[in-house]
């Protein structure tokens, strides 16, 4: 959890610096943004044990949603500004969505 | 940065009562014998199919014959009091309307056992490809607070087993009185009243905030059909109607805030508030044609009560997510592929 943490701290320092590309690979996370009712980017590959970050930059509520067969992930009532990170259990594609706008989609590999 | 990290692991004389008419064809299907661990919002999809003898392709699993519609909405002034919602400023906004019965069924007759009570949903479409919706339906209340209890309310009145129905009753007094409630067809879609069920919270420029409810008021005044008439209707009756009623102008609604006064509970919306609780105007909304169902904005239609805009947010009724989710699985499924 300390080193989870010290890896968010990190990136959130990098997200106010503007240095960092959603989509873009940090450490042990991979960024993505939440805007104009959409993810940027809409697809993304992690490998397995690397976080997923989705960050709300949007000016509305969001509910970030998986239900894969074998995974199901609800962040609950999204806030504007809050961050919900997910873990994928294991290899394979996933598609994430959200509650309140279904047409947002986000492809995930995990390799 | 704030850190969201979760992982889910009886009638009134004369009148059928909601989903009677469905619990013959139904009988003994909906209950369950075991812990089902999937997320609330499937199971109340899978009973809504077990019901409505589901999942019919490309239709929603309740609310699954309705009519979209165009129109306006030009805000009331006195709105602006109450939210800094963009749609309550200004305007006109061209909105999109669907009513709809409740049923599960796309080819259910219109006023049989299921398919009141009627429903309405807005989506006003704002600058900027924005929108946010408004969710009703012809009853001031809900049978249930939270997703659980609904799914328990529809288990037991879905059972076919009347005592295990009278028990769940006996000890839920909402789902008694929604049971209970006569829920006749309108003479049209445009003389039902609507109600919005949940509480939000409304905050102005000023950042004052109000919880409040809407209510939505046809023009035409509230008109309904008696049972023989219910019985002589034809399959279509609601959206034939309405076609025939727009030949000669648009149909119109007043939208109303009806504001909680202290101790309302604000988190439960199965719990109608008093009548004489203050209002405040919204504006008028103008539904003038119906639209084109073949148009991909409206076949791929999707309301929520949770699609929300700055100047109005959740009330943390609980009810609200479990609705959106729900919607959200409906919607999945019937937008698969595309």
């Amino acid at each position: 959890m300390a080193k989870r943490r010290i890896i968010l701290t990190a990136s959130s320092l990098l997200f106010l610096a503007g240095a960092v590309r959603v989509g873009f690979a940090v450490g042990a996370e991979v960024i993505v943004s939440q805007k104009d009712r959409a993810f940027s980017p809409n697809a993304v590959e992690l490998a397995l044990g690397q976080t997923l970050s989705i960050h709300n930059d949007d000016q509305f509520v969001h509910d970030v949603l998986v239900n894969s067969p074998n995974f199901s992930f609800d962040s609950g009532e999204q806030g504007i500004g809050q961050n919900v990170q997910i873990e994928f259990p294991a290899a394979g594609h996933y598609r994430v969505t959200c509650a309140i706008h279904p047409k947002m989609r986000l492809e995930v590999e995990v390799k | 940065m704030r850190l969201l990290r979760r992982v889910a692991g009886g009638p009134v004389a004369g009148r059928r009562p909601f989903l009677l008419g469905m619990l013959a064809a139904t009988a003994a299907s909906i209950g369950v014998s075991r812990a089902d661990e999937r997320p609330i919002s499937e199971q109340l999809v899978a009973v809504f199919d077990k019901m409505f003898r589901g999942p019919h392709p490309g239709a929603r699993a309740i609310r699954a014959k309705g009519v979209a519609c165009r129109g306006t909405f030009t805000p009331d002034p006195a709105a602006e009091t109450l939210s800094a919602a963009p749609h309550l400023h200004g305007g006109p906004y061209p909105v999109i309307v669907r009513f709809s019965d409740f049923s599960g069924i796309p080819p259910q007759r219109d006023g049989k056992p299921g398919t009141n009570p009627v429903g309405i949903a807005i989506k006003f479409l704002l600058p900027g490809g924005i929108d946010t919706d408004l969710l009703g339906h012809a009853y001031d209340g809900f049978p249930a607070a939270t997703g659980e209890e609904f799914l328990g309310y529809l288990r037991a009145v879905g059972s076919g087993d009347a005592a295990r129905r009278d028990a769940f009753l006996a000890e839920h007094a909402a789902a008694r009185r929604f049971f209970d409630a006569p829920k006749p067809t309108p003479v049209s879609y445009a003389t039902a009243p609507y109600y919005g069920v949940n509480a939000f919270r409304f905050t102005n420029a000023a950042a004052v905030s109000q919880m409040a409810r809407y209510q939505i008021r046809p023009d035409a005044g509230e008109q309904f059909l008696t049972a023989a008439e219910e019985e002589q209707l034809a399959p279509d009756y609601l959206r034939e109607e309405l076609s025939r009623r727009l030949r000669d102008g648009a149909v119109s609604f007043h939208l109303w805030a009806q504001l909680a006064a202290p101790g309302d509970d604000v988190t439960n919306g199965s719990l109608p508030w008093p009548q004489d609780r203050s209002k405040i105007a919204l504006g008028i909304l103008r539904v003038s044609a119906l639209a084109d169902e073949n148009d991909e904005e409206i076949r791929t239609l999707f309301f929520t009560p949770m699609n929300l805009v700055p100047g109005i947010s959740s009330s943390g009724d609980p009810l609200l997510a479990a609705r959106t989710r729900a919607y959200a699985e409906s919607y999945r499924r019937r937008t698969d592929g595309e």
